[in-house]
Parts: C-alpha cells; structure tokens; sequence
C-alpha cells in the first residue's frame, strides 16, 4: 500500500496499534479535527477516486463495528455478518463498486481492537453460528502488512467456536497469518478471475497464479479456504477461460480445505458506469448485455448469466462434487438451472454454509439447527 | 462606443471578416435586393475597422450581399469606433453585445445564433456576467445552466449547429456529441440529417452506438456504413420518421442481440398461439424475473367461456409450454 497522505482523527490515542501502522506507513500523520479536511484534501485530486487510493485516515469506527449484510429480496441472500473494520482500497478495479459508495469514496483505518473484541464477544457466546468477514468495504488484507488488525482478529477468533472469519482478498498478503494458532477459525478467501479480466480489469491486485500461489501455503499452514468467483465477466471465450481458473484452483489445493465456493456475474448500480467510463477508458466491462435487475443494479440478461454458470458450476463439480458451490444474488431459476435447488426458505442458503462452516472450521455442531 | 455615419465604397467592406455573424450565410437575397432597389437601403450596416484600411461588418451581413449583387459601388454605413479608454478587446466585446443586442431586439436568437453569440461572449466573460447582461443583450433571461450548456457545446461542427437550427438535433443529443471526437459526432449528424427522430431516441442512438463501438473496437462510422444500415438510410419510399425507427430498433439489436432475440421469439410465438389479440400474455420484464402474466378481455359470457376453453388447451400445447424456461 503506497499512502501519500496520513491522516489521524485528533481523538485517536497513540497506542501500540496505531504506533505500528503509522511506522510501517513511513508517512508523518497529519491530527485533524474535523473529517472534512481529509474530504477536501481528497476532493482536491484531478481524480477524487484515486487520490483516496493514496490518502489514509486513520479514525474510530462511529458506526456500527458488526453488521449483517444488507442482501435483496429478489436474490438469494447468503446471511453474512459484517465486521466493519475500514473503508475503501489502495488496489483499483474498475467494476469495484467502493467507487460509488462513498462521496467522496475515502480510505479509513478503524483503530481500536479493543472496539472489536468488545463488539464481537456477543457473538461468540449467541446461540448460532455466525459467518463474521471483514471484505464488505474493503480488502480484508490489504491491511496485513501494515497493521496488526488481520494478525489480533484471526488469534481472537481461535478462541471461541461459534463463529468464523472470512477475510477476502485479491492480494498475497498473509506472511504474519501464517504462523498463528489459527484454530482454523479463519477461513482465507480469494477472489478469483480469468487471466485475461484481472490483467484488464483488475489494476495493482495480485495475478491468479500469485493469490493461488499464496493459496497452496495457507492451505499448507491449516487454514481453511474459500474461493469467489466474482465479477464473473461474459466475453468471447468467457467459459473456457473461468474452466481454466477451476482446473488452476484445484492444481493448487486440494478441494477438501474449500469451505464454500460463490460465484455471482458482474452487476453494478447504474451510476457506476459513468465512473468507470472516466476512470478506466479502455474498459468495455459494461457494455455487455445488461438488463435493470429487480434489485435495481444492472446484471447480465438472465439466459448468459446461466450459460456461463452451468457451464462453469458443471465443471467444476466435476472436478470437486463435495465443495458447497452457490450464487451471489441470484434467483430460483438460475439455482435450478446450475445447481439443480434452489434454498427457498429465508435463510435456507446461510444455513449451508454454516454447516459447511462447522464441518471445516470445527465450530460447535450444537449450534447448528 | 463612437459611431458616425458614412457612405463606405462597398470594396473597403472584408467580405472574409465573419466575427460577427450569428446566423448561417443566407444566400437567397432577391427579395432583399429588390427592396434595396425599390427603396433604397433604409438601415445602413454597422461596420468597425479592421487592418489593412478595411471595415469589418458588425451588423447588415445580408443587406450587404444583396447591394453588392447589385453591383453599388458605394454602401451607406454606420462606422463603430471605441471610446477612449477601451483596448482592442474591449471594443470587440462591446460590438459582439452590439451585434447580440441588434439581432435579439428583431426576434429570440435560434440556437444556432444562441451558440455562436455565447461561443464568442466567453472569450470575454464567464458564465455569471453573460447570465448578469442577458436582458439588456439577449432580450431575455439566460439561466445559467443553459449558458453552460450552449459554452460546452460551443465545439460543434457547423453541420451539427445547421441541423440544431433546423430542428433536426435536439439540446441533450447535440450535447452528448459535443463530449465526442468531431469525427464522430458528425457521423450522428450525417444520420440524424436523413431520419426524424425525438430527442430522447437520438440520444440513445447515440449511446447505444458508442457502446457498441467500443464492445467491437470499431469506429462509429464503420456501425453506420454497413449495409442494412446504408439501404434504409438511402430507401426513398420510407420517410425520415420510419427510418428513424428502423435505425434505432437496429442499433438496439446490434447493442442487445439475445435480448432481442428473446424478445423477437416470444412475440412469434405468442402471435402463432393467439396470444396478441384479447388474450395477451406478457413475460417478466428484460425476462429477468419470474412472474408471467396473463390477461384476457371478454364482452359476454360466451366469449368468456371461449377464452377459458383456449386457455385449457393452450396448457398442453408444446410450443407453448417451450416458452417457458
Ligand atoms: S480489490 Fe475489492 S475493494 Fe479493492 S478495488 Fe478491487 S474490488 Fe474494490
């Protein structure tokens, strides 16, 4: 992570966890008072988007810490719990929908692991299984090189056995997760795309050999993984190419470390586009053929989206017929299609996953319904 | 501003100083010249001087064709001169405001003349001061997201400003082509001059024919120069209004081939089944979700039954059955 720009919220305290993300910055911090001086400093690039790629704030998190996902009622929804731990990313992919999220998109670090563990220990003593992941507004690891955070959540989360960890990436980052007493509480997870898509699409992230590379040694190291093939782009040669990265994955590691494997074709709110259109000139990512979802997002029209997932889904499971496969936001008929099911009942599909959850990472069976 | 009032020969008149025209060149005086003829020249022109001893026209860019078509030696002008403490480019903005204020008094500028009067006003002034001398110089009130609109289309070719005042391209399309190459907002223009089409279809021709340029790497003209494109463009039995929609039903197929296909398919099949008349039935939107309706109308009680019958049969119908995924 390149920062140009630090800034710290006055009312941070300098502790240990701030100390050693400020000195692996290299960058002196700028105290602010106000947020709207790190809003202006953004505002103030030729390109808002991609100053915020070099400016980081380092603040306290006001909103909520745990949060569970929004999801539609149009699509099937995975019930997934939301750690809120910073915003944005310094990698630039141009369908990335961060762009959008935020006016003007900006890069902040949450400190306070104590703010964490205090808003997490419910979760460890609820009643059911909690699937808890960090990549909802961020790169989970694009933190890990320069912060503690990634390294304190995966040991608090070997501690307890009600829930577990995703942290998403596109990056290598896990040097320091290696050697921790993960009690395989953590699953790493790793966005997955064609060659062709992440050379294109996908600016300063990881190539796939790279994040499967890294893959292999996590897998080494015990934990469990999870694999997302998502924005999964329709193009000429689309299926063959998405087969390639299945036969890639599985000369990488072995399908019984997979925890879930998701996929979900690109779809993004209509006003993404104009930003992409600015930013990434040579970009032909939205000129597909896309319709306005019931969700009110743009999406592939429905009869591709499922050419490209049987075609993948049936290779896949070829390949590996005991990994839990399932979409992102999708509907009965592309279950059935692809999957042959569809989870009808409200949160039939969360419920998969915790078992699968359970089964890979140990978690208290009791928990389960 | 100094004016005096003079008879200029018409030769000391630079025919090529075109500063301060706002309409198109008009070429058809006869009527003028023979007013000129039977009258005289009742409203001299206003001229500046420009280098080389010659007079620049501000205003009279017509009556001065027509005398010299005429073939008169001498022109009755009004001479424009800059009060003392003016420099050059003040005197230029006061006979711009000169030459605005005298066509806006006769009649509300077109937007072909709107676009040139504002193109050259912000060489001098930004947007609030042509906002602020609007009444006195336009004749109305300018807002200024209009005056933006027209600065940001001030790049416009001359073909698209012509087919602008023609009524042929509307302000949001013409605004669209003025974030684009020359080259290829011309190549619109070239199309727009031959079909009819209101403002919100030419905008998405223009879009959906950008997107697709860039899905296909290819240049908007090689869209429009292909053949199906070529023949209705050049069909003389089908009027500038069915050309229009036939361009655009094309280019939304080329944009959205499968989509159209589905569409094209379900429409057959409904038409072969029966189901366009009284009884309809209708898939989920863009086919994305899941919900097919069917209505039907009925007057009496036999026709009632005679749609509940075809409804029967249609449920074992195989071709009907296939319309559903
Ligand atoms: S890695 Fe994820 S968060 Fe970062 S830019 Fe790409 S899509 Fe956005």
């Amino acid at each position: 992570m390149k920062i140009k720009t630090l800034f710290i919220d006055y009312e941070v305290p300098r502790d240990e966890e701030v100390d050693f993300l400020i000195g692996s910055l290299k960058t002196p911090p700028q105290p602010v008072q106000d947020i709207r001086e790190v809003y202006e400093h953004v505002n103030a690039g030729q390109d808002p988007i991609l100053r915020a790629k070099h400016t980081l704030f380092i603040t306290r998190n006001r909103g909520a810490v745990v949060k569970k996902c929004p999801g539609t009622s149009e699509y099937t929804c995975c019930d997934y719990t939301i750690l809120h731990t910073g915003t944005f990313c310094s990698m630039d992919c141009s369908y990335c929908i961060l762009q959008a999220y935020f006016h003007p998109p900006l890069m902040q670090y949450f400190s306070g692991l104590d703010q964490l563990t205090s808003h997490l220990n419910p979760y460890f003593k609820g009643n059911q299984v909690y699937r808890i992941g960090t990549g909802e507004f961020t790169d989970s690891l694009i933190w890990e090189p320069i912060s503690l955070q990634p390294r304190f959540l995966v040991n608090l989360f070997a501690r307890q056995d009600h829930c577990v960890l995703e942290l998403k990436t596109k990056t290598v980052n896990i040097e320091s997760l290696l050697e921790l007493e993960h009690n395989q509480k953590t699953i790493l997870a790793w966005s997955v795309n064609s060659p062709r898509i992440i050379q294109s699409q996908e600016r300063g992230t990881a190539s796939l050999k790279q994040r499967l590379e890294a893959a292999k040694k996590a897998e080494a190291a015990g934990y469990r993984l999870a694999f997302h093939f998502d924005p999964m782009v329709i193009y000429d040669g689309c299926i063959t190419e998405y087969q390639d990265v299945v036969d890639q994955i599985f000369a990488h590691v072995d399908p019984k470390s997979i925890a879930w494997i998701s996929m979900g074709t690109f779809r993004f709110m209509p006003h993404l586009k104009v930003i992409i259109e600015n930013r990434f000139k040579s970009s032909d990512i939205c000129y597909g053929e896309f319709i306005l979802g019931l969700d009110n997002k743009m999406r592939y029209f429905k009869p591709l989206r499922m050419e490209l997932y049987n075609q993948t889904v049936s290779y896949l499971k070829k390949r590996a017929p005991q990994v839990l496969v399932y979409f992102c936001m999708e509907d009965k008929q592309v279950w059935e299609s692809s999957l042959g099911f569809f989870p009808s009942d409200e949160n039939e599909l969360g419920r998969l996953l915790d078992r699968s959850a359970a089964q890979h990472c140990g978690l208290d069976p009791s928990l389960l319904p | 501003m100094h004016k005096s009032y003079e008879t200029v020969p018409v030769g000391s008149i630079d025919p090529a100083y075109q500063r301060y025209r706002l309409g198109q060149p008009s070429f058809d005086v006869e009527n003028l010249k023979d007013a000129i003829n039977r009258s005289g020249l009742i409203h001299p022109v206003v001229v500046k001087p420009v280098p080389e001893g010659k007079y620049g026209l501000v205003v009279g860019f017509r009556r001065y064709d027509a005398v010299k078509k005429l073939g008169h030696s001498h022109i009755d002008a009004i001479i424009l001169g800059p009060d003392e403490e003016w420099d050059e480019k003040k005197f230029d903005l006061e006979c711009l405001k000169f030459a605005i204020t005298e066509r806006s008094c006769q009649r509300p500028l077109d937007v072909f003349e709107l676009l040139c009067a504002i193109e050259r006003l912000k060489d001098h002034l930004d947007v609030q001061e042509i906002v602020a001398i609007s009444p006195a110089v336009f004749n109305q009130v300018l807002n200024p997201s209009i005056v933006r609109q027209y600065i940001r289309m001030a790049g416009l070719s001359e073909n698209l400003r012509v087919l602008m005042s023609t009524g042929r391209l509307s302000v949001k399309p013409a605004l669209m082509l003025s974030d684009i190459p020359t080259e290829q907002a011309d190549v619109f223009g070239a199309v727009f001059s031959k079909i009819s089409l209101s403002s919100s279809n030419q905008k998405d021709v223009i879009q959906l024919s950008l997107e697709i340029s860039s899905r296909d790497k290819k240049p908007v003209k090689q869209i429009f120069s292909n053949d199906p494109f070529l023949q209705i463009l050049k069909d003389d039995h089908l009027d500038p209004r069915a050309k229009g929609k036939k361009i655009k039903e094309m280019i939304a197929e080329l944009r959205f081939p499968h989509l159209t296909q589905a569409r094209n398919t379900f429409t057959k099949t409904c038409r072969s089944l029966g189901l366009s008349g009284r009884i309809q039935l209708t898939p989920p939107k863009n086919f994305e979700g899941l919900d097919y309706s069917l209505s039907f109308q009925f007057q009496s009680l036999s026709e009632f039954e005679s749609c509940l019958k075809k409804l029967d049969q249609l449920s074992g119908d195989e071709q009907f059955r296939r319309l559903f995924p």
